[in-house]
């Protein structure tokens, strides 16, 4: 796992290398072990090394044989073994051991379309120097990021913004409608990111600059057809398929000339992930996990339970409201975008672990509650179709408050209110975003915390309106579970989970996670199944439980699943909570940074300190409004 | 109590509970459940008619939706009450 960046000059002059040295040194923590720079007549290409493939001869940026062809490369190619031998059979020539190599040789050989053989997670960059042609490409999934920008004579791109933000002339400022968005959806829909003018290469796209024109394709979306012959009359058939599946999407992802690690949450995923190392891996497996002070988000029971059925070497590390509102600031400046969680901050203490313990790869099972049915929202969205069907029913609410026992203050609401907040009325059964409505209509409640001035940028704005436009055709005649898997994984997964609780937490301490659910073949296959496999009335990730049996404890198969939280808004107003929180909270510093009504803020900030912030709602707001601030600092200003 | 006072006391109530204090995102005639009331703030607001107003909201008004469909029917509602209880 490494950090990339370059600069293509549009009048083919040669960049400076002072620029590419101040844009990869922003990104020492992605890649410790070494750094290159490789210039040539109208593009630079810079490279930050964390060493995990071929430690030797992997060195980059990397040419191939001939010189025709130099890249910068961040992820891995985990089917690079079998790629090679292919195209050593196609007559050409490796000068090393590594998967970097292959993709050059790859892009030789099948050119744009190389991606498609890919198997990884990835985010690259090749000069073309005989076409004059920059090709930049990002993973199927957005497991690694990718950003870019124009000045007036350059193109630039790099792993994360601040290597941008490192160029002269490039424009630092918070973006209106990136802000509506994450306001909306928690993420931007890409390309659209945070800051104003920046890009991100959407996931499963690649880009390409030639004769000073960008072109951005995607090159790979999964059917969400079903196949009803996967598991007509022989679901084992299935689970067997699906437990195969998973099983080469392990292996395959041990390919490492450095040890490899697991996160072990205490859920049915990860035990998975780690009980499939198992069976590969002679070795006592390490295995690291977050535990909470605040029993209500621990679930290091189940975690213990998992370490000694598995055998695994086991570290934890304990989270505090402290060390959550401590590191929220270096949180947010690895994050790159506003949060209205701070389950990130977890997963940073987490990678810190992982590293202080010497390693640099981890496998987690993050993907499965997307591909095979395992959140809330999906339950949620059955049982309110349900509701809708006889909206007098008595009972059927009270499917909602079984849904959420975390949520004391739901299990005390009517039906009436109820049926207003989960939208269960005849016209709404007939939006395509359906499912996913209450989520960000609640979320878009923080807009009002947004000052008049900063709004008046997106005035006549709808984010969802702009999410519908962006859908695929036929979208709306999709099967409901089908819409919202899309949903989540499109947006929700590679802009928030895989990236603010995922690549930029590892990345922070220089480990790579790997992810055997986000394996195509297994996202595929996944998109295939019917919807009663996956959520069978309101038992999640059914399939992927026959498939676990004699493999996972039966106490975590049958547990009851609890969604990865951390403490909120509340842990910045304790006694002894830092001093930037008030600084950033504080009318100067609101009125300094233009993007907040300084009294919303006030409002807000006084319902803390007065302990009546209670609801979800204003649990995302403060954290919304405190790391807006902290990014508009560290970035802006 | 004058209803345009029950009315002041709900309003500020609502915007500095639901709507950061801003009073120009609140209509009177606005469905507010589900809008600016959230899931959980229905709670809030029922603690509040009952504290400040000194009322008792019984389940079955509450389950009533037009008890609390907007900011004129609460107004409307906690106007009956007091004025029941004399």
């Amino acid at each position: 796992m490494c950090g990339i960046s370059g600069v293509l000059k549009f009048d083919g002059g040669t960049p400076e290398r002072e620029q590419l040295g101040q844009m990869i040194a922003t990104l020492h923590h992605r890649g410790p072990d070494a750094s290159g720079i490789h210039l040539a007549q109208g593009v630079g290409l810079a490279h930050a090394r964390l060493s995990i493939i071929d430690l030797q001869g992997g060195a980059q940026p990397m040419s191939s044989v001939d010189g025709g062809l130099w890249i910068t490369f961040n992820g891995e190619i985990f089917n690079y073994i079998e790629l090679r031998e292919e195209l050593v059979s196609r007559g050409h020539r490796f000068a090393t051991r590594s998967d970097t190599e292959v993709i050059l040789n790859a892009y030789r050989e099948y050119g744009e379309d190389c991606v498609n053989h890919f198997n990884g997670q990835w985010a690259f960059a090749i000069w073309d120097e005989k076409e004059r042609k920059l090709f930049l490409s990002r993973d199927r999934a957005g497991v690694r990021p990718l950003f870019y920008t124009q000045t007036g004579d350059s193109f630039l791109f790099a792993s994360e913004i601040k290597a941008l933000f490192a160029c002269p002339g490039v424009p630092r400022e918070i973006d209106a409608y990136g802000m509506d968005q994450i306001f909306t959806f928690w993420v931007t829909l890409p390309p659209r990111t945070a800051f104003k003018h920046i890009c991100q290469v959407p996931p499963a796209h690649s880009l390409t600059v030639k004769d000073g024109r960008v072109q951005l394709r995607r090159y790979w979306s999964p059917s969400y057809a079903v196949d009803r012959s996967l598991c007509n009359g022989n679901e084992q058939k299935a689970a067997d398929e699906l437990l195969h599946l998973l099983q080469d999407a392990t292996r395959i992802r041990l390919r490492s000339d450095v040890p490899v690690g697991a996160y072990l949450s205490g859920g049915i995923d990860s035990t998975l992930t780690t009980a499939l190392v198992r069976k590969i891996v002679d070795t006592r497996l390490r295995s690291f996990s977050i535990t909470f002070e605040d029993a209500q988000y621990d679930e290091s029971t189940f975690q213990q339970e998992a370490c000694k059925f598995l055998s695994t070497q086991h570290s934890n590390i304990s989270c505090s409201r402290t060390n959550i509102t401590e590191i929220f600031p270096e949180v947010v400046r690895h994050t790159e975008q506003p949060l209205v969680r701070t389950a990130p901050a977890p997963m940073f203490l987490l990678s810190q672990l992982v590293r202080d313990h010497g390693f640099k790869v981890v496998l987690t099972g993050e993907g499965a509650d997307e591909i095979l049915g395992g959140y809330d929202i999906f339950k949620e969205a059955k049982i309110r179709r349900f509701w809708a069907q006889n909206l007098d029913s008595e009972w059927r609410p009270l499917l909602l408050k079984r849904l959420y026992p975390y949520l004391p203050e739901l299990q005390r609401q009517p039906a009436a209110h109820l049926k207003r907040f989960f939208r269960v009325t005849p016209e709404d059964l007939t939006s395509p975003l359906f499912s996913h409505l209450p989520r960000w209509e609640l979320t878009a409640k923080l807009k009002l915390l947004l000052s008049r001035e900063f709004s008046a940028a997106s005035a006549g704005y709808s984010a969802i309106q702009e999410l519908q436009q962006a859908l695929p055709a036929g979208f709306c005649g999709w099967p409901h579970f089908a819409q919202a898997e899309y949903l989540e994984m499109n947006y929700f997964l590679a802009g928030y989970l895989l990236s603010s609780q995922g690549d930029r937490m590892a990345m922070a301490h220089s480990v790579e996670g790997r992810y055997p659910f986000l394996d195509y073949r297994v996202v595929e296959f996944a998109a295939k199944l019917p919807a009663t496999v996956k959520l069978k009335v309101l038992n999640e990730k059914y399939l992927l439980k026959r498939a676990c049996e004699g493999i996972v404890p039966q106490s975590i198969l049958q547990r009851r699943k609890q969604p990865y939280r951390a403490p909120d808004g509340r842990c910045f107003f304790e006694p002894n909570a830092p001093s930037y929180v008030k600084e950033m909270l504080s009318p100067s510093s609101i009125q300094q940074s233009g993007i907040f009504d300084g009294q919303a803020v006030k409002a807000l900030v006084n319902k803390f300190v007065a302990a009546k912030a209670t609801s979800v709602k204003d649990d995302m707001a403060l954290v919304g409004v405190l790391s807006t601030q902290l990014l508009s600092t560290q970035f802006t200003n | 109590m004058q209803t345009a006072e029950i009315d002041r006391q709900i309003r500020e109530f609502l915007v500095t509970n639901f709507l950061f204090g801003r009073a120009e995102a609140l209509h009177e005639d606005e469905a507010l459940l589900g809008n600016v009331v959230d899931s959980s703030g229905a709670i809030e607001l029922v603690m509040f008619l009952q504290d400040r107003f000194g009322i008792t909201v019984e389940d079955e008004e509450l389950a009533a939706p037009e008890n609390f469909e907007s900011l004129k029917n609460i107004v409307g509602y906690v106007t009956k009450k007091l004025s029941a209880k004399g």
